[in-house]
């Protein structure tokens, strides 16, 4: 079709082009520029290192009251708070998600629509909504969740879950719809498999690249978030949390931070679209 | 044949709990918290039924977080479906090289998805009250702070919104380009249409269910962002979400109940435009099957 | 004069060339199909009528005037497409219309058009449906109503029936053919299918290559086709290759067996080797009389096709494919019996 665009269009695409890539980079050139500009008169790293510097003693393990704890620079505790959340969420999403997926493309079809109802539902309840209702439904007894870290830590992976459904659910919808599931599952059946064996060795491989993806999403979800992760856990130790204090705190420490979060996201969605090669689906946003 | 049907009872129920592990998961993460919203929106302190809380929304300032926050969602939705729609445009049907396409996706997945703090930082950097383009425009004679540009405002949150705005659109609208059929546009030149009859006759026909729809998912994503406006303007701007932040807090006003009632409001916003968005997503569907 | 002229085209994309030395008269009213594999240049050709594509070199004349280089959508060359192409937002009506609006034509006539355009590909009653509440085979009724509308002076088909089911495909074909003796169009028809385009053509130019093989009508096609693409293209055929005798009207297999076919060719000489065609329907079961050629082998496969049963017989080394007609007295031999196989010598088309 190229060659039968006519130049006046082809003038028009360019332009468009190029006034969104302004708008698109102009802010982050700006921001690398300025990060570079913490020491006086020169360009230099220094705003880099500042973050990312591990002065000697600041890691240590530490017996608590709690048990062991590793202490570390800030901005490596509250990435790995939030790696850790980011992992748990996509373990816990996938449980939730795939078996019943799977089980309704095989045996109810009848309640797909309810799954597709459901899965866009969290557009309708914003993620500040979603903590306030959380917090009101879980901290206080009967549940009185907030009580202790592994009971903050669920409310958070289910939120984020649930923030991630929309994509995780068309992702591993699409994904299965994909690969011939009945076909697959009889013959695995055919051939001796339990259900447990069908799930684990036919189906999830089949799946891998559903999943995969989806997972990246839920991971730049988890790493992003600010809303629900600052108020279950107050201490600020979430990737989130730390970066809105250093937005309050520092002046150039910030602009380091917003383009090392952006070569995060730029891996992860490089990441994606090797894995879904071809597919352009539409990602998680956060906000 | 008798034996046949407990057998087949047996099955359904199992065939049913199958299901559980999401239906719990929906339960115990949306349908309560929702609920535990939708029930405290109708009672008082003690939890007595009352309509109090709904006539409380409608005071000055919450009104207002409404209207800032809808004013907000509507202009970065419109502009961002417009320029998302070009964009999509460009990169589909415009004859621009097959690479661009691919560069223009992976930076509008990135852009879409790396807003909140970080995205707020990088605003400040460029058009803060001593950012590069203000002193930039200055040396050019022309000083945006004092007339009247702030990005501490709702114009800089809705020039900052647009930023992941209008990527979206080009995620959800590229494919909806690469939907029309080429022999759709040599069957219309066939019976005797021009490039513009084509676009005003079948194509943005075609196009428009899903760039209606786009453009409601995008009114919701900016009407239910939090951390971007958090970190950028703070209490300068009142946008809704932020109202609702403050009432967790405990802050000023505290009142549970208040804040549940506001969040209903939201909820209803919301229910309503992904209802558009699924009906309009339906109608595609059935054309393009 | 003809009609439709097309004279040397040319066209190549990039450093492949799609099609060459291109050249056909078609008269007016007359049914012309493009038959070959895909990628042998029949839909450059059919797109380069349509003012999709332009031609590297050549003309194209339509009633004498020249449209080499007119735009398609000033050429009035109705076209259907092989994905129907159907606009999914419009109606059944409105999608035969669409092409008479563009003409700005009264709306009182448009509709007149229309009704009898429904009428004539017997879709009235669907007329307010949508395409994507209609049959793939009502779809592309549906697009060949439209494509008529705008009374084009020359109808392009492009494959029209491959994405069809067989029973709709045969109904679809015949009905093709009447509203095209109807409306007398000029007509061309692109298709992989032999069958439809023996069925369906007044000629038929067969294609390989980029290039013509053979142009003639079907029968001649099929009869007496011109190269050995053609005759393995357009129908079933067994082939002999041998060495030619002295008398130069016979060769000899390298199994020893003599075949003699009913020509002498005069320009070959002793020794050549030369291939014969043999179309299934010539070969008969039995010993034939002493002047046929008569071969004994054994029977490898048997297929049941209707209103022949075809027979595989491996024999002195080749495979010879023989139809015979069913009856239901038929006794069919059995998969490894013995059988004689015989034919004409006039029967043999050499090349």
């Amino acid at each position: 079709m190229n060659t039968r665009t006519s130049p006046v269009s082809r003038f028009i695409s360019w332009a468009i082009l190029a006034l969104c890539v302004a708008y698109l980079t102009v802010p982050l050139i700006t921001q690398f520029d300025y990060s570079l500009r913490m020491r006086r008169n020169t360009l230099s790293f220094d705003a880099y290192s500042k973050v990312l510097a591990i002065p000697e003693g600041s890691v240590e393990l530490r017996q608590t009251t709690r048990g062991v704890t590793l202490k570390m620079p800030r901005f490596y505790s509250s990435l790995a708070f939030s790696v850790l959340a980011g992992v748990l969420t996509i373990a816990f999403s996938t449980l939730v998600i795939v078996p019943t997926t799977y089980w309704v493309h095989l045996r109810l079809p009848r309640l797909k629509p309810v799954l597709e109802f459901i899965s866009v539902l969290p557009f309708a309840i914003p993620g500040i909504v979603l903590t306030l209702g959380l917090l009101r439904t879980y901290s206080a007894p009967p549940f009185a969740l907030t009580n202790t870290e592994a009971g903050t830590m669920l409310m958070l992976v289910g939120g984020y879950t649930v923030f991630v459904l929309p994509y995780t659910f068309r992702s591993i919808d699409a994904g299965l719809r994909a690969i011939d599931i009945r076909t697959l599952t009889d013959a695995a059946r055919s051939l001796g498999a339990n259900w447990a064996t069908v799930i684990w060795r036919v189906i999830l491989p089949n799946l891998r690249v559903a999943v995969i993806s989806a997972s990246l999403i839920t991971f730049a979800v988890a790493i992003g978030e600010y809303a629900l992760v600052n108020f279950l856990f107050p201490d600020e130790r979430s990737f989130g949390s730390y970066l809105a204090a250093m937005g309050r705190n520092k002046i150039y420490e910030p602009a380091a931070l917003t383009i090392i979060s952006y070569l995060l996201t730029w891996g992860l969605v490089l990441l994606i679209q090797r894995i879904a090669r071809g597919t352009s689906q539409p990602s998680a946003s956060i906000r | 044949m008798q034996r046949t049907i407990p057998l087949s009872v047996r099955r359904t129920n199992w065939a049913w709990l199958g299901t559980a592990p999401f239906f719990l998961f929906a339960l115990a993460f949306m349908f309560l918290p929702a609920w535990t919203i939708l029930s405290g929106s109708f009672r008082d302190a003690s939890g007595a039924l009352t309509l109090v809380n709904l006539r409380d929304v409608f005071q000055e300032k919450i009104l207002a977080a409404y209207s800032v926050s809808i004013q907000l969602s509507v202009v970065t939705a419109l502009v961002g479906a417009l320029v998302g729609t070009l964009l999509a445009y460009a990169i589909t049907w415009g004859g621009l090289p097959r690479s661009v396409r691919s560069a223009v996706i992976t930076f509008s997945s990135v852009a879409s998805n790396a807003g909140g703090i970080p995205l707020a930082f990088a605003f400040i950097t460029l058009l803060g009250r001593t950012g590069v383009m203000p002193k930039f425009l200055k040396t050019l004679g022309l000083d945006l702070y004092a007339n009247g540009f702030s990005i501490y405002s709702l114009t800089g949150l809705i020039v900052t919104y647009i930023y992941f705005q209008f990527p979206l659109m080009v995620l959800i609208m590229a494919p909806a380009f690469d939907g029309l059929k080429r022999e759709w546009r040599e069957a219309a030149e066939n019976l005797g249409g021009t490039t513009f009859d084509f676009w005003r006759r079948v194509g943005l026909p075609i196009l428009l269910p899903s760039f209606l729809g786009a453009t409601v998912l995008l009114f919701g994503n900016a009407f239910a962002a939090y951390a971007t406006a958090e970190a950028l303007t703070g209490s300068k701007v009142d946008v809704i979400t932020r109202i609702i932040s403050v009432q967790i807090r405990g802050d000023v006003m505290y009142n549970p109940n208040l804040s549940y009632a506001i969040s209903l409001g939201m909820m209803v916003v919301l229910g309503v435009s992904v209802f558009l968005y699924v009906l309009l997503q339906q109608r595609t569907a059935r054309w393009l099957r | 004069m003809a009609y439709l002229q097309l004279t040397d085209l040319r066209k190549s994309f990039g450093s492949t060339v799609a099609v060459e030395h291109f050249s056909l008269d078609v008269a007016a009213g007359e049914f012309v199909s493009f038959l070959g594999p895909s990628g042998c240049g029949k839909t450059t050709t059919m797109r380069m009528i349509a003012g999709f594509e332009m031609p590297d070199t050549g003309r194209i004349t339509i009633d004498g005037e020249d449209i080499t280089h007119m735009p398609a959508n000033k050429r009035r060359v109705g076209m259907v497409f092989q994905s129907y192409a159907l606009f999914p937002h419009l109606s059944v009506r409105d999608n035969v219309a669409f092409g008479l609006d563009l003409m700005r034509m009264p709306k009182p006539d448009a509709r007149k058009r229309v009704d009898e355009m429904l009428d004539l590909v017997q879709l009235s009653i669907q007329a307010d449906r949508y395409p994507h509440q209609l049959s793939g085979g009502q779809q592309q009724r549906v697009a060949l109503a439209r494509a008529l509308a705008i009374q084009p002076r020359v109808l392009l088909l492009d494959e029209p029936l491959s994405a069809l089911d067989a029973k709709i495909r045969d109904e679809l074909r015949n009905e093709i053919r009447r509203i095209q003796l109807e409306l007398k169009i000029t007509t061309i028809y692109v298709t992989h299918d032999q069958e439809e385009a023996l069925a369906l053509s007044d000629r038929m130019v067969v294609m390989n290559a980029g290039r013509i093989e053979q142009i003639g009508p079907p029968a001649e096609i099929y009869n007496h086709p011109r190269t050995a693409f053609v005759a393995s293209f357009v129908g079933t055929q067994s082939t002999l290759t041998g060495a030619l005798t002295e008398s130069r009207d016979a060769l000899n297999l390298p199994g020893g067996q003599t075949v003699r076919f009913g020509t002498t060719l005069t320009h070959r000489s002793t020794g050549d080797s030369v291939t014969v065609h043999l179309r299934p329907e010539i070969i008969m079961l039995g010993e034939g009389a002493d002047e046929r050629n008569t071969f004994r082998g054994i029977v490898a496969q048997v297929m049941f096709l209707g209103s022949v049963v075809r027979l595989l017989v491996r024999a002195d080394g080749h495979t010879l494919a023989a139809d015979i007609l069913n009856n239901p007295a038929l006794r069919v031999p059995q998969i490894g019996e013995t059988v004689a196989v015989h034919f004409a010598a006039e029967a043999c088309h050499v090349l």
